[in-house]
């Protein structure tokens, strides 16, 4: 049985021009590479 | 593939080329994130859009300087609808990398025309309010909401997910069944929509396949059972013809209107809009003619100073009765015309020609103080940026074989950075290369001595293993 409230509830607003660029700035951009970077890193200052 | 610590392009090798750092295991991770972008792009060729999403976000996890990867996410928004989306990925990619003609490409599509851009923005914000009025309960304003954002942008797919459920609320369940299949047609394992239409099917009892399929008669007899005492009318399809003048009035009626309209409404406000934009073209332009005089007027300053500082050293050294302290910098005059040359050639923004006189000079045999000031000044200014620059040419003819230029050009950059290592390194290979077995060990011993920790120095050692067994040194 499809539940109407609840399919409705996974929709959510589109994003609008004027959040791009807070959408750019937020955008989490850490990356395995990052990480796998800074574990070399630790590894060779220890 | 690109080197994480230093951005410089990978070869086969295990180390980078131009700062020595083992990246071996970055390029495990390299082969990770490019095998999900290849699942991604197959899955967008077959218009699996919502597969490719999920590949594309992996590849994109493991490697953000994907840009390959990014560019086709921001290319399968743009196909879905979701343009902001679409040109953030656009955005990041170009950020990562500079020199980027798909994104670029991509963005001028979108940003073609200023209306262009704002007419997408439009549609978006139609669906974000045809979302509040559903999320309100008023599914009819939705529905005509949705209706016109559908007609705009035919493949903005939630746009066409929301319209499909408010249908399927109504239990119109024909007219959320074909827009369905508009989703399934942009993306064809949508899940939502597979799923809304397993549900049609069981509510309704009716095969989708067979209900969506078109009538292979194409006749326009009523699929209904038929039993043996029923009489089967078929429904002409054929009419006669018939002129019919008022609509041609009509239509003729209409395009004068629309083009009065269209002369008394709109033209004035085109021609209003392309006046404000010139003027504030205009306005800008002015700026940037300040911001320009402003810099002009602040080089003309340094440049009288410097000049000034010039002609009162050239005076010192053409005077014959300079005073005894001075007599030394008559002596060498060739130490100051160099500094006035690098000096000059850095307010003309000729930085190489600037660096190269520069590491001319000999600061030990500059008297003046106000010279050494401006040695010092002019040093901390160019030396950092152009000594890699210099490493790139020096490492350029290393990579020729052309040793003996190579090594001249890695005596600049250390004159200009004596801890630049992978000169120190290049500078060993060179005269290894040239069979100059003792010059090689000495700038092998100086990376292994004085700095043990770096890349460089593992390389140095492996060389010096190297010229022992082959017996070239003790």
């Amino acid at each position: 049985m499809l539940d109407f409230e609840k399919e409705l509830e996974k929709f959510k607003p589109s994003l609008e021009v004027d959040q791009a660029e807070e959408a750019i700035y937020h955008n989490d951009l850490s990356d395995v590479t990052d990480i796998v970077k800074d574990l070399v890193e630790e590894i060779k200052n220890k | 593939m690109i080197c994480p610590y230093c951005g410089s392009r990978l070869s086969k090798r295990d180390r980078c080329d131009r700062c020595g750092e083992d990246v071996s295991k970055f390029k495990k991770l390299y082969m990770a994130a490019n095998k999900y972008y290849n699942n991604g792009l197959m899955k967008a060729k077959i218009r699996d859009l919502s597969g490719a999403i999920v590949d594309l976000k992996n590849a994109l996890k493991i490697d953000k300087k994907h840009t390959d990867a990014r560019n086709l996410l921001g290319l399968i928004y743009l196909e879905m609808g979701e343009t902001v989306s679409a040109l953030s990925e656009f955005v990041i990619s170009k950020h990562f990398q500079p020199e980027n003609p798909v994104a670029d490409y991509y963005m001028n599509l979108v940003q073609e025309t200023p209306t262009k851009l704002d007419s997408l923005n439009q549609i978006v914000k139609r669906y974000n309010g045809a979302l509040a009025y559903a999320k309100q309960g008023s599914d009819d304003l939705a529905i005509i909401q949705l209706k016109k954002v559908i007609s705009m942008n035919p493949h903005y797919v939630q746009a066409l997910l929301l319209l499909a459920l408010l249908y399927i609320h109504a239990e119109d369940y024909d007219r959320a069944r074909k827009v369905i299949s508009k989703v399934l047609k942009v993306d064809v394992t949508n899940t939502s929509a597979l799923e809304y239409l397993d549900y049609i099917k069981l509510t309704t009892g009716v095969d989708t396949k067979t209900a969506s399929a078109p009538s292979s008669s194409g006749s326009a007899i009523a699929k209904t059972s038929v039993k043996e005492n029923d009489v089967i009318t078929p429904i002409s399809a054929y009419s006669e013809e018939r002129p019919n003048v008022i609509a041609w009035v009509n239509l003729v009626i209409g395009i004068i209107v629309g083009a009065a309209f269209i002369l008394v409404a709109l033209v004035p406000g085109i021609k209003k809009n392309a006046v404000s934009e010139q003027r504030t073209e205009i306005v800008a332009l002015g700026e940037k003619i300040q911001k320009l005089e402003a810099e002009v007027a602040e080089k003309d300053n340094e440049y009288a100073s410097l000049k000034q500082d010039y002609d009162e050293a050239k005076y010192k050294l053409d005077n014959p009765e300079v005073p005894e302290e001075d007599q030394q910098v008559q002596e060498e005059p060739s130490q100051y015309e160099s500094l006035m040359q690098a000096a000059s050639y850095f307010l003309m923004d000729k930085k190489d020609k600037a660096s190269d006189r520069l590491i001319e000079v000999d600061t030990e045999k500059l008297e003046l103080p106000e010279a050494v000031t401006l040695y010092n000044k002019l040093a901390s200014e160019l030396f950092a940026e152009q000594a890699d620059k210099v490493y790139d040419e020096g490492h350029k003819l290393y990579s020729d074989g052309k040793y003996e230029e190579a090594l001249e050009v890695f005596a600049k950059v250390l004159k200009m950075n004596p801890e630049q290592l992978s000169a120190i390194y290049f500078t060993g290979r060179a005269y290894h290369r040239l069979e100059k077995y003792d010059m090689a060990v000495e700038y092998y011993n100086k990376l292994i001595n004085e700095y043990p920790d770096s890349g460089r120095a593992g390389e140095a050692k492996e060389r010096m293993a190297e010229l022992k067994a082959d017996g070239k040194i003790d």
